[in-house]
């Protein structure tokens, strides 16, 4: 569920940005960091669509925004795949 | 439909971005390229604009924050007493400004403002203390801005509300506020991109005049074929039944904008009709259409020979149909017509209706109310044609008459809705904006003059063109348009007897029209290949010495208006 809500985000990110600049939602692909092609506020707007994705379809309200871990270059948001794993841990974490 | 890129410029005091990529990568036409204001800088911006002399192709879009231009509703939102009445004042100021940019750009967008619907105001006394409640001030603020801007020729006030209305608590996202100041989801982003894009296709001339429907399970429920009109649902207290009445009202109401109705339907067409006219909850009658083809033949044939009856072209119809089947035929077929998916639940009919969003117009001139009785004057027209002996016999029965006026506030609408739309007869296919061409008609040594043409049967409106200007020993005819409803009738020889007479004033000998070929301009040439002036240089100027006689047709009764102001040419 994680994964398809993340992918989700990546498609409606992927609405405002030019062909040649769209995410490839492959696990590998860089979100930030080195060879990470997001902007400031792209990033921003992919976490917000992630927050209310999650918040839709399992029911749990992440406060990921004030998370400042979550934006480090080494952080969560490297790749597809470290994004989604942060993810489920942080729904699983927040049922427990 | 328009496959130009247009250029837009976006002023705006929260961050816009994801609004600007989204208008540049949606997909319809027109395909926009956005430039953004810096941040924040709206006044000034506008102000620069209003001084700019370098703007007058430019379409802009204005979106503000209501406490961000208006300082005392900002005092409002932190609590403290404002007289609404000082409110109001600085939203005129802002509106001021806005106008005057206005005045400087081809176009000016503006969206109504909107706040976060978690802004409760004073909870229960909100709407009951004007002078202290957040959301009647806004409601007035917003009224005001319509009050002051909508009559403003080329500024459009656009409708944020509804789009929060649609989009719901997702249009604002407080937490994309703190973090990138993105005021609006691009939920709503979206709205404003397909309310925008129809705007700028209306106001270039590409709305849809011409609705063909299906009937049976489109216009009412059941096969009428089947039943007899008595077994249809339609109406009654019936859930289903309603919502067909209310998608037949929807129809209606387009009609009265301008849009012309004619139903395509596979039925036999006495039983059709006779649904039509018998069922008392039937509320399109036969008399609402401006044709019909109900037989067993193809659809796409039919729309064919509809369109061409009614002498408009594919890119202006749309066709809806409840069948998957009959959709995909048209749209294989006639790629150039709208066929839109249509629900399967006749209760979201008028929903899909108000989504198409084609319908959207420039300006709503007189012309369009009178749209469809001036079709049905014309089939009315046509049948005494195929009853007369001659060509010449029916345009003496006709009693035409034309009456010649100048450019005017009253007219300049229509003349340039003509100007933009006219393929067919069209000298040389000019297409400028209202304060373009009132300015080239200003211009010395010009002439322009509008015809509005009607006969016994009806009044067609004002329906061609013709403007002038001299150099010299020598006049050109600039615009030469005549609306396709009135052609071979007398009009174009008219015209031109006019622009004989003009050149005798003016002195001048030689007059010239030079026609400039489009894709769709051959019965233009037809016309001039014919016009009794000699035919020079490349093939394409045909010339007139103006002392020989041009008289107008004997069966036209010519009358002319004076200026509204006196002294104009």
């Amino acid at each position: 569920m994680v994964k398809n809500i993340v992918l989700s985000a990546i498609t409606a990110l992927n609405e405002e940005l030019p062909e040649g600049e769209r995410i490839d939602p492959s696990g590998t692909t860089r979100l930030i960091g080195p060879h990470g092609t997001l902007t400031s506020l792209q990033v921003v707007n992919l976490v917000i669509h992630v927050e209310e994705g999650i918040a839709e379809h399992i029911g749990t309200e992440l406060d990921l925004t004030v998370n400042e871990e979550l934006f480090d270059k080494d952080g969560p948001l490297q790749t597809v795949d470290t994004l989604i794993a942060y993810l489920t841990k942080a729904v699983a974490g927040h049922h427990e | 439909m328009n496959s130009e890129t247009r250029s837009v410029y976006l002023i705006a005091d929260f961050t816009v971005s994801s609004f600007a990529a989204l208008l540049e990568r949606d997909p319809a036409p027109p395909h926009l390229t956005v430039r953004e204001a810096p941040y924040n800088q709206v006044e000034p911006e506008l102000l620069a604009l209003a001084h700019s002399t370098s703007s007058a192709n430019q379409i802009v879009f204005v979106w503000t924050r209501p406490d961000a231009v208006i300082a005392s509703f900002a005092k409002l939102l932190r609590g403290e007493t404002v007289d609404i009445a000082r409110v109001l004042e600085e939203v005129d100021a802002f509106c001021e400004i806005v106008a005057a940019a206005g005045l400087a750009c081809q176009s000016l967008f503006i969206p109504l403002w909107t706040l976060p619907a978690h802004v409760r105001g004073l909870g229960l006394l909100d709407l009951k203390l004007p002078d202290h409640g957040i959301w009647g001030a806004l409601a007035q603020m917003n009224g005001r801005m319509v009050e002051r801007l909508s009559q403003k020729r080329n500024i459009y006030p656009l409708n944020a509300p509804r789009w929060v209305q649609k989009v719901g608590e997702r249009s604002f996202n407080v937490k994309q506020w703190y973090l990138g100041k993105v005021l609006l989801s691009n939920e709503l982003f979206k709205e404003a991109v397909l309310d925008f894009k129809a705007g700028l296709s209306a106001l270039g001339g590409e709305t849809r005049k011409l609705v063909m429907m299906d009937l049976d399970n489109t216009l009412w429920g059941g096969i009428v074929g089947d039943t007899g009109w008595e077994g249809i649902t339609l109406g009654g207290h019936d859930a289903v039944g309603e919502a067909f009445v209310d998608f037949q009202r929807a129809l209606k109401a387009i009609r009265q904008r301008g849009i012309l109705l004619a139903v395509v339907s596979k039925n036999d067409e006495s039983i059709a009709m006779e649904a039509m006219t018998k069922h008392p909850e039937m509320v399109l009658r036969p008399g609402d259409l401006v044709g019909w083809r109900i037989n067993w033949g193809d659809k796409a044939q039919s729309i064919l020979e509809l369109v061409k009856e009614l002498n408009l072209g594919l890119q202006s119809t749309v066709f809806i149909d409840d069948s998957p089947f009959e959709r995909g035929r048209v749209r294989e077929a006639l790629p150039e017509v709208l066929v839109p998916d249509w629900p399967t639940n006749p209760m979201l009919y008028v929903k899909a209706l108000e989504d198409l969003r084609c319908f959207d117009a420039a300006s709503v001139t007189d012309e369009d109310r009178k749209r469809h009785s001036m079709y049905v004057a014309e089939r009315q027209r046509d049948t005494s044609m195929s009853q007369a002996t001659s060509p010449e016999d029916w345009l003496d029965t006709l009693e035409m008459k034309i009456n010649v006026e100048p450019l005017e506030p009253s007219n300049i609408s229509r003349v340039v809705q003509l100007l933009n739309k006219t393929n067919q007869m069209n000298l040389k296919t000019r297409r400028l904006t209202a304060d373009a061409f009132r300015e080239w008609c200003n211009g010395e040594n010009r002439f322009f003059r509008a015809f509005r043409v009607s006969d016994r049967f009806g009044d067609s409106g004002l329906t061609a063109l013709l403007s002038l200007e001299r150099s010299d020993a020598e006049a050109e005819i600039v615009d030469f348009v005549v609306s396709c409803r009135v052609f071979k009738r007398g009009v174009e020889e008219t015209m031109v007897a006019k622009a004989v007479e003009q050149c005798r004033g003016w002195g001048v000998e030689r007059l010239v029209a030079r026609y400039i070929p489009t894709a769709k301009n051959a019965p233009c040439l037809a016309f001039w290949e014919t016009s009794g002036f000699e035919r020079q240089g490349d093939g394409n100027a045909f010339v007139f010495d103006t002392a020989r006689p041009y008289e107008p047709p004997p069966h036209v009764a010519i009358m002319e208006t004076a200026s509204e102001n006196p002294g104009d040419t």
